[in-house]
């Protein structure tokens, strides 16, 4: 082999990046050759140099500060779902999560339509046709065995009372329920 | 809520076999993902100081941002632990977020002039002042000058390569780059690093 084909392989071999013979090949020119030798010892030594470089020591107080943070996580966790509950790390979870988002997507258009036609039915008498629309999607909560709930107000001038839709482990073929707001109470 | 907390997060590990000998990082990763603290714990203590050593090398011993940079990837690690899937070693993909963590600090430290990284300092990597090292002699000296002429990514990748000892490939998926830039990089930062140990400190190679 040539110097200037050993200059390429250099870092290579330092790092045991090569096949057996290409290292063995390389390694006999070093041997005989003083100047690809000493290209070859000071990457050595830089190498030991960066190895041998004195550890970062962590503070003291370093495991308390991240189970603070993490215990702050937990907390804002359980605030969220309103129930002291570890967050549910399983398969089935991580099914739902990947999911629950579209199941609630066509939950919401389907039963938006259905509280249509309801309230449509109700006021046919009227003749006063009554649109009513998903006003907040306050999101899915498997650990509460609560997928999805969302508001949904009549947007008529009778000012109907305000509805909640509330849809159980939607993953799992579950059911959803319409609910008056405030008195929790199915219709 | 403490209680409900220990008795959901405890799930027990397989004693038996920790006993025999330690459980690898996936399957820790795994039992953690299964809802075990104690497996979250353990990997912190086997990572913490590494993830440090990683992060102080490139930010040149900003030893309180190295130490809330570092917590950042064990509490990334702790939100999404289910981003870990199995593709690469668990040692690559924590160095992956730790290196993630890093750029975008870097970044945010770049768009604001007054508070930006020091390039030239001449602070030791380890975070202590060049004075107060313990092995502060010309050597020492002269390497953190020469170390402190290196890019970001120079120094990542100079730490990955020779402290961590990551093969190209491992370095290749930490850095997201490719073999051929790995190579060329690595030499780069050797041959700076050659060049100014030469220039500074000439007998010592």
């Amino acid at each position: 082999m040539k110097c200037f084909e050993i200059e390429e392989l250099l870092g290579d071999l330092i790092d045991n990046e090569l096949d057996v013979a290409t290292h063995k090949n390389c390694i006999k020119h070093i041997e005989s050759c003083p100047t690809c030798s000493k290209a070859f010892n000071e990457l050595k030594h830089l190498k030991t140099l960066v190895r041998g470089f004195p550890d970062s020591v962590l503070s003291s107080n370093f495991d308390d500060d991240l189970q603070a943070k993490v215990a702050s996580i937990d907390k804002h966790y359980f605030k969220a779902n309103s129930k002291e509950l570890s967050p549910p790390k399983n398969n089935q979870y991580q099914k739902t999560k990947r999911t629950a988002p579209f199941a609630i997507a066509a939950s919401v258009v389907l039963l938006s339509f259905l509280v249509i036609f309801l309230f449509s039915q109700e006021n046919h008498v009227n003749s006063s046709p009554v649109i009513a629309e998903a006003k907040k999607v306050e999101g899915w909560r498997v650990s509460m065995g609560v997928d999805m709930i969302a508001e949904l107000s009549l947007l008529s001038s009778l000012k109907e009372p305000e509805l909640y839709l509330e849809c159980d482990e939607l993953s799992k073929g579950g059911n959803c329920t319409l609910k008056l707001k405030n008195t929790s109470s199915a219709l | 809520m403490s209680s409900v907390l220990n008795k959901v997060n405890v799930v027990s590990i397989d004693t038996s076999k920790s006993r025999q000998q330690k459980p690898l990082d996936e399957e820790l990763i795994e039992q953690f993902i299964l809802g075990s603290r104690v497996a979250f714990d353990l990997l912190v203590k086997r990572y913490k100081k590494r993830m440090f050593g990683f992060i102080c090398f490139q930010l040149k011993g900003q030893l309180e941002d190295a130490e809330d940079l570092c917590q950042e990837v064990f509490i990334q690690l702790y939100q999404k632990p289910d981003n870990f899937r199995h593709q690469s070693t668990f040692s690559t993909y924590l160095f992956s977020i730790a290196r993630n963590i890093v750029l975008n600090y870097v970044r945010t430290k770049s768009r604001r002039p007054q508070s930006s990284v020091d390039l030239s300092n001449e602070e030791v990597l380890s975070g202590e002042p060049v004075n107060d090292c313990p092995d502060n002699n010309d050597m020492t000296k002269y390497y953190n000058l020469a170390l402190s002429s290196l890019s970001v990514d120079e120094r990542q990748i100079l730490f990955l390569c020779d402290k961590e000892a990551f093969t190209y490939a491992q370095i290749s998926e930490i850095l997201a780059i490719n073999l051929g830039t790995v190579r060329s990089r690595i030499n780069t930062a050797r041959n700076k690093m050659i060049g100014q140990l030469k220039e500074k400190f000439d007998e010592m190679l």
